[in-house]
């Protein structure tokens, strides 16, 4: 196939990940002509989603290789790509038995699943039920598990949606949430006196919840209806930390864990007004989908970059991975070109995606933090249930060791094969991944291949560590980079994407001040062809908002 | 919202650039064919609703955006398919031969049970045919798929393949869901519901 790219554009991307691909729809929408490049053979950098083998070669990916080149400088870092990338199997490699994942009902169930007319929205509680009946051994090998690799879709950055955050309403304005679908998480847990306790958020769970009495229903009941309605307490306590705020409400032990740890996402330092701000979040994003504030990407979080880089190819712009020899080319203290696989491509403006970054503008860059990150395949869920689960888990700071975000995911987020999970640990670093996350799995889990057992722990059959640079584009900028060349940052900590979203309107809006940033695409049937064939194009965008699509009803 | 429709299928076109898929999406469902529209605005899909066996069908078929001129389909294109058209251009030899390239890009992507037909189009250039009939049909045999010769140009069988394609799936669905009932998939989100803050947290738990 002819690979020769155009050689003029408005504006070049080098990285799919997700601060570049928003950037790429945005420019593409407003018509600029916009060339998106990247060195892999897969969309999402350091964002991307993998399957179960493709994750694994992470680990045995070479550097990228140089390429001679003295007019332009290769792009690409060690600084900002993953590190520390290890994993390990914890099971045998082959099984007599057949394994029980792939089936040939299996098959026909994804099949059918794949004809539900995808409009509707049921009640969970009418979802699925997972065959607790069927005689479940530990028949799993390394076989089995890669035989069903595709069936995994394993995030590198495994990020929420707040129900009513500014990610899922731009996914909305924009149009975009047309190229996916969302699961909501259906229950918040947390880690209290050494169990597992369900966060009551929503009134099914205060009621299912019997660790709560009456009374402090009512007590939690009382404050969350105070934070969410009432500004003053933002002005009165402006010097107390929130957990301080919440011992003056005379809140019980249990009740200021589930406020201050798993609904605003705190610790015991952090400030009463950032843990109002939070909570209020929390409850701002209730009762919309689902009975938890929180969404998560159907076949994982890569997808969420994949649907800005469709957008972006609706309206023109034009991509092009896996070109393994790319540099940026400067004149006058300016990028003039990009290097492309031998050809040289013209723009005006140049955004890069962190990992992409020139050495020489990251040689003298310390990175200040890291994220620690960890994966596990398990066989049964941290709290079993009759029905598969969608958990958010959040795991309090405790003797030095930072907060954790657990998510577990089972076979109906596209995300692992049936009668598995997949569980994502993600926290701020502070020494190693498993050093971080140590503990929580002394408590919560076992390694199949560890020699004592206990039956109450769910088994890991496969184990995955690895750290992610916090990139932060504002360490950059000692490193006087050209002035049209924009750096985006990668990963962050945060729970869901409305920071990202606003470092990529940033971005744009420093290369097209006076633009919309990702006005609302028409809809397929709004744009209507007038004339006949063959006759002078004639494209109308109308307003109509007349749909018998989708439609999404509030389940309160 | 009353449905208007008894069926949603989600339908996908792939092969070469310049074989016709947008034009053969665009006769299907305007039935009209206009070169001009189509670099000037991005195809995102289009949605016709037939009539099959006294079921109304809603077809929404989604374009490749371009992105299959450099190989650069995202694996979200492939989710939820459950037909796919296979396109080659009768007079381009190359677009039949990388037809299994694209096929394996499918098996790699798509649902192991996607429903697929192989089209050859611009079949009304008889005088620059490269690509004979029996090579077509007997590509088609290998793969176990149907196979049809269209033009969108002169609209030729276009609707035939579609409604062929639409049958095959019908006929599987049908099997598929007298046997189970299937588990949910996820949420779409739209803008049906506005971005309006809720009442108040007292208002959704009222029996506290
Ligand atoms: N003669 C002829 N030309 C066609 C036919 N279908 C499409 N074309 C032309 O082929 C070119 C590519 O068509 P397009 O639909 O853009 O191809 P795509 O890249 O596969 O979407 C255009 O110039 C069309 O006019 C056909 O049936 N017959
Ligand atoms: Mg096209």
């Amino acid at each position: 196939m002819d690979n020769t790219l155009p050689t003029e554009f408005d504006i070049i991307i080098i990285g799919t990940g997700l601060v570049e691909s928003i950037i790429s729809a945005a420019a593409s929408r407003i018509g600029k002509r916009v060339l998106h490049v990247d060195t892999n053979d897969y969309y999402g950098g350091t964002w991307a989603s993998f399957n179960l083998k493709s994750l694994q070669e992470q680990g045995t990916k070479p550097n990228e290789k140089q390429f001679e080149n003295e007019r332009c400088l290769q792009i690409g870092n060690d600084v900002f790509s993953i590190q520390d990338f290890s994993e390990k199997w914890h099971i045998i490699e082959h099984n007599e038995k057949e394994n029980v994942t792939q089936t040939p009902e299996d098959n026909e169930k994804q099949l059918v699943e794949t004809f539900e007319d995808k409009v509707t929205i049921q009640d969970e509680s009418k979802e699925a039920k997972p065959n607790v009946n069927e005689t479940k051994e530990n028949s799993f090998s390394r076989d089995s598990l890669l035989n069903n690799s595709r069936k995994f879709n394993i995030d590198l950055v495994p990020k929420l949606h707040f129900a009513r955050g500014e990610f899922v309403q731009l996914l909305i304005s924009s149009n975009i949430a047309r190229y996916a679908e969302y699961r909501s998480v259906s229950r918040v847990l947390t880690w209290v006196n050494n169990t597992l306790e369900v966060v009551p958020c929503s009134r099914s769970d205060v009621f299912a919840n019997n660790r709560v009495s009456v009374i402090e229903k009512r007590m939690l009941m009382k404050l969350l209806t105070s934070l969410d309605e009432d500004d003053d307490n933002y002005k009165d306590n402006q010097d107390k930390t929130f957990l301080e705020f919440l011992k003056e409400k005379k809140l019980t032990p249990n009740l200021i864990h589930f406020v201050l740890y798993a609904i605003a996402r705190s610790t015991d330092t952090t400030s009463c007004s950032e843990g109002i701000a939070s909570t209020k979040r929390f409850l701002n994003s209730l009762g919309r989908f689902g009975k938890t504030p929180f969404l998560f990407s159907m076949y994982g979080s890569g997808e969420t970059t994949q649907a800005f880089c469709r957008l972006s190819a609706v309206f023109g712009g034009i991509f092009a991975l896996d070109r393994a020899q790319v540099g940026l080319m400067i004149e006058d203290d300016k990028v003039t070109k990009v290097f492309c696989q031998g050809q040289e491509i013209c723009a005006e403006h140049f955004v890069l995606g962190a990992e992409k970054i020139p050495k020489l503008y990251t040689e003298h860059l310390k990175v200040n933090s890291y994220i620690s990150r960890a994966v596990f395949i398990t066989e049964s869920s941290v709290m079993p249930s009759e029905q598969e689960h969608l958990t958010l888990f959040m795991y309090p700071a405790e003797n030095g060791k930072p907060i954790v975000t657990v998510l577990e995911l089972g076979s109906l987020t596209g995300t692992c094969p049936k009668n598995l999970f997949l569980v994502h640990l993600t926290a701020k670093q502070t020494t190693t991944p498993q050093e971080d996350f140590k503990h929580i799995i002394d408590n919560l889990f076992q390694f199949n291949d560890q020699s004592t057992e206990d039956i109450r722990k769910p088994k890991i059959l496969w184990s995955c560590y690895f750290s992610l640079p916090e990139t932060n584009s504002s360490d950059l900028k000692g490193t006087n980079h050209p002035p049209n060349l924009f750096v985006a940052d990668g990963p962050d900590l945060d729970l869901d994407y409305d920071l990202t979203i606003k470092k990529a309107k940033d971005i744009f809006k420093q290369i097209y001040p006076g633009d919309e940033f990702l006005p609302r695409a028409p809809d397929p049937e709004e744009i209507i062809f007038g004339g006949e064939e063959n006759e002078k194009e004639n494209v109308e965008v109308t307003d109509t908002l007349q749909k018998d699509t989708t439609s999404l009803n509030d389940n309160n | 919202m009353a449905k208007t429709y008894d069926y949603l299928f989600k339908l996908l076109l792939i092969g070469d650039s310049g074989v016709g898929k947008t034009c053969v999406l665009f006769r299907f469902s305007e039935d009209a064919f206009n070169t001009t529209f189509i670099s000037t605005i991005g195809i995102d899909f289009k949605i016709r609703t037939i009539d099959l066996d006294g079921k109304k069908i809603k077809l929404q078929i989604w374009d490749t955006a371009g992105q299959e001129r450099f190989r650069t389909i995202t694996t979200a294109y492939y989710r939820g398919a459950m037909g796919i058209m296979l396109v080659y251009d009768i007079t381009n030899e190359k677009s039949f031969e990388n037809i299994k390239n694209w096929i394996r890009n499918i098996e790699e992507n798509a649902s192991a049970d996607v429903e697929k037909m192989l089209l050859g189009n611009k079949c009304e250039l008889e005088e620059k045919r490269q690509v004979s009939k029996e090579r077509g049909e007997q590509l088609a045999v290998e793969y176990g798929i149907k196979f049809i010769e269209t033009s969108a140009k002169a609209s030729i069988r276009v609707e035939d393949a579609f409604f062929t394609l639409a049958r095959d799936i019908k006929t599987k669905m049908e099997k598929k869901l007298e046997a189970s009932n299937p588990p949910k998939g996820g949420h779409k989100l739209t803008p049906t519901e506005p971005m309006k803050k809720p009442t108040s947290w007292l208002s959704r738990c009222t029996l506290l």
